[in-house]
């Protein structure tokens, strides 16, 4: 028989070297190619991303830093993960499965302690085994050519094969992730009939929220969670749910649940904060903001503008406060201002430090010193609107008022309205230009290279338009024959969409802003 | 909160992390010796009774840990489709090297495609505990055999060529309460008693599963069986 080890590249992660080097012994007994050892997340991802193993042992507990959960997102976000690689979560406890998300960024098992030779050669043959049988489909994964990874599940689930069900599953995932969650839920919904496996209910829920039924989705949840109170997925969907619907105390019980049961994703965090701000509960929209610039630090999530919010909100509930908590929290505050201002990045960032200090300043009774301040960030304010950066200006705006500075305010404020109807001229003006409107009917007509040229000579004229900028970079992301260099459009959206990175979500067009960012995420 | 104040159910899965990694050491050790093929029959012995305890005590500690869990809220399920054959293979797997200097042989038999929906973790907790004292029974063999029987139901069977299950444990009542169980006859009892538990928690459309307890089978031994909707 062909042997399934003896070209892989194994790399094994574990904080503790003597496990590191006990999984060693039992691998090096297979015949494996290389094997890689590291000690922490940061290490398993540079190995990762240096040899693209195609075994990873990684222990779920790996110290303070990040844990295996988080090493395998990093991976997949960061674009590198094989389809093919086999990855391997190591528990001390069984129950950690249950724990886990069932849909994004699954492992391809959980193997608990203690664990034998025997034992993890069986576990393994059987990943290898099922990942060799389905390799067209994961080849075509590898590819993002996902409507021929759909094609490849159908042909083996008509081909009776073993595997028929990881291939109706896997199925339903792809049409979740292209955004077809009608045709999911048709999946979901059969499986479910058949039975109410874990994995089905979740995803049917899914389908349902894309699908904006919520009441639906929420019967779903409830019934995933009755199995299994620990369902973090369930609980997740439950409080976007409720928060769709205006319930926020609803919504934020069940934020809560899922992030006492899993607090190190930033993700829950973000919905904890949105609710927690809906809700005008400032004291949990400060916590959770302080847990996401904690978790940022050694995050692939971290968003730019994380920092600034948190910074922020602390000083506003720094002033709010009085005694032992005002002093704590002014504390806090410096400590983490001295940090924000060390780092010299941009005259963005520079900006922002100033306002944040001068409110500091401010709450300290410096009034005169937060003038100052305030004043020097008012000279870089047409800067700031030529660039819409909305959120300094919005920082700018309330540091201001609170100063008293109202002349300079009300200037600000006609500036930006005189800015903003500007910007939306010249955004229209864009949008209507022939070489886009030329771009938008040959990508219409699916000849995506001429609309990828029309749109880049659109954007030669047009340089700073938003609506010109996302159109090209959908065009990109839509024109990907085989042998593309991923990689090289990859960064080339980046860059384009770096550019529109001050958008805010009150934009008409952030939500398509945020959406082709998750997209090139998964280039 | 008072900071005082312990979650027991934290302490205790804590406790349970730290006494696995020992064991997973000590596993390794064990393991590590006996591969040298140097070491007389007789302690080549000792250290497969050392392996085989060592992993009772895992078993062990699960059930504990999963009771405390069903008495805090319920017991959690993550029902998921598996390869039966693939549990059998794990179980064997597992025991490799006590199967090797005890010269017993597992058997199985089931249609390597048969499928079935179950909670992986508990069901395999659930078989390693039985398999384990079926080792302690048996003279040499030991049969594991899976099919789906007249009521659609998955059926599988643990069967040895020992004396067979004494009388007061075919009369044990796998649905009693804890309460009732005769702690006097060691940790059999609780064992049993964990199993019908998980068996039970498995349901479809009202139909739960069950075990069940008998003497016979192919090698006139005792026979255990897991019945799952």
């Amino acid at each position: 028989m062909y042997d399934l080890f003896s070209q892989k590249k194994v790399l094994i992660v574990d904080d503790f070297a003597e496990f590191r080097l006990s999984l060693r012994s039992m691998v090096d007994g297979f015949g494996c190619a290389t094997v890689d050892l590291a000690k922490n997340g940061e290490e398993a991802v540079a190995l990762y991303q240096q040899n693209r193993h195609h075994i990873v042992l990684c222990d779920y507990n790996l110290g303070k830093q990040q844990n295996g959960q988080q090493v395998l997102e990093e991976i997949s976000l960061r674009g590198w993960l094989r389809a093919d690689t086999v990855f391997v979560l190591i528990t001390a406890e069984t129950s950690l499965s249950m724990v886990m998300g069932a849909l994004e960024f699954r492992p391809d098992d959980y193997l608990s302690k203690p664990i034998n030779k025997a034992n993890l050669r069986t576990r393994l043959t059987r990943l290898l085994q099922q990942k060799s049988e389905l390799s067209d489909i994961y080849q075509a994964l590898g590819q993002h050519d996902y409507a021929l990874a759909r094609k490849r599940c159908a042909g083996h689930i008509k081909a009776k094969s073993r595997y028929a069900g990881a291939c109706y599953r896997l199925l339903a995932e792809i049409l979740l992730r292209q955004e077809k969650p009608a045709e999911a839920k048709a999946i979901y919904q059969q499986m479910v009939d058949v039975r109410a496996s874990r994995w089905a209910l979740q995803g049917l829920a899914e389908s349902h929220f894309m699908l904006a039924e919520i009441d639906a989705c929420i019967d779903v949840s409830k019934q995933v969670l009755a199995d299994n109170s620990r369902a973090v997925d369930a609980m997740e969907l439950l409080a976007k749910c409720y928060m769709a619907q205006g319930q926020y105390p609803e919504a934020y019980d069940f934020i809560k649940q899922a992030i006492a049961i899993s607090p190190r994703s930033i993700k829950r965090q973000r919905i904890a904060a949105q609710i927690a701000k809906l809700s005008s509960d400032q004291q949990a929209e400060l916590r959770a903001l302080r847990h996401i610039h904690e978790l940022g630090i050694h995050s692939v999530q971290a968003e730019p503008d994380d920092n600034v919010k948190y910074l922020n909100m602390l000083i506003g509930h720094a002033e709010a406060e009085s005694g032992v908590n005002r002093r704590r929290l002014i504390a806090e505050a410096q400590d983490q201002l001295a940090r924000f201002s060390r780092h010299k990045i941009d005259e963005r960032h520079h900006c922002q430090g100033l306002i944040l200090q001068a409110q500091m300043a401010r709450v300290q009774g410096s009034h005169k010193q937060a003038e100052e301040l305030l004043t020097q960030v008012y000279e870089q304010a047409p800067a700031l609107m030529q660039q819409q950066d909305e959120l300094t200006l919005a920082m700018l705006q309330e540091g201001l008022q609170q100063t008293g500075m109202d002349e300079h305010k009300e200037h600000v404020e006609q500036q930006l309205r005189q800015s903003r109807e500007q910007h939306q001229q010249r955004e229209q003006i864009a949008a209507k230009s022939t070489e886009n409107v030329r771009g938008i009917k040959q990508y219409e007509a699916g000849d995506y290279v001429a609309a990828i040229a029309s749109f880049r000579d659109a954007i030669a004229s047009n340089p700073a338009s938003t609506a010109i900028t996302l159109n090209l970079v959908q065009a990109l992301l839509k024109h990907l024959p085989p042998g593309t260099d991923r990689m090289k459009v990859r960064d080339e959206c980046t860059t384009l969409l770096d550019q529109q990175r001050f958008l805010q979500p009150n934009n008409p067009r952030y939500k398509r802003y945020q959406m082709l960012k998750s997209k090139i995420h998964q280039l | 909160m008072s900071e005082h104040q312990l979650d027991f159910s934290t302490v205790l899965a804590a406790c349970v992390h730290d006494m696995k990694n020992s064991l997973f050491m000590l596993l390794q050790s064990i393991e590590q010796l006996a591969d040298n093929n140097d070491l007389p029959a007789e302690q080549q012995q000792e250290l497969a009774k050392l392996h085989y305890e060592a992993y009772r005590v895992n078993t062990n500690l699960m059930q504990l840990l999963s009771l405390y869990r069903m008495e805090r809220q319920r017991l959690p399920l993550t029902i998921e489709e598996y390869f039966v054959s693939d549990l059998f293979d794990e179980l064997i797997a597992k025991n490799a090297l006590y199967l090797e200097s005890k010269e017993i042989v597992i058997d199985t038999d089931v249609d390597p495609d048969l499928i079935w929906y179950l909670d992986g973790d508990l069901i395999n907790n659930l078989l390693t505990d039985v398999v384990n004292n079926a080792l302690r029974y048996c003279n040499n063999k030991l049969l594991l055999s899976a099919r789906v029987n007249d009521q659609q139901m998955l059926e599988i069977m643990i069967e040895d060529d020992g004396s067979g299950y004494p009388e007061q444990m075919l009369a044990f009542d796998t649905t009693s309460d804890l309460q009732s169980l005769d702690i006097k006859n060691g940790r059999t009892g609780l064992g049993l008693y964990f199993a019908g538990l998980i068996a039970r928690s498995h349901k479809n459309k009202s139909v739960q599963g069950n075990i069940k307890l008998s003497n016979g089978g192919h090698f006139g031994g005792s026979v255990f069986t897991l019945t799952l909707p």
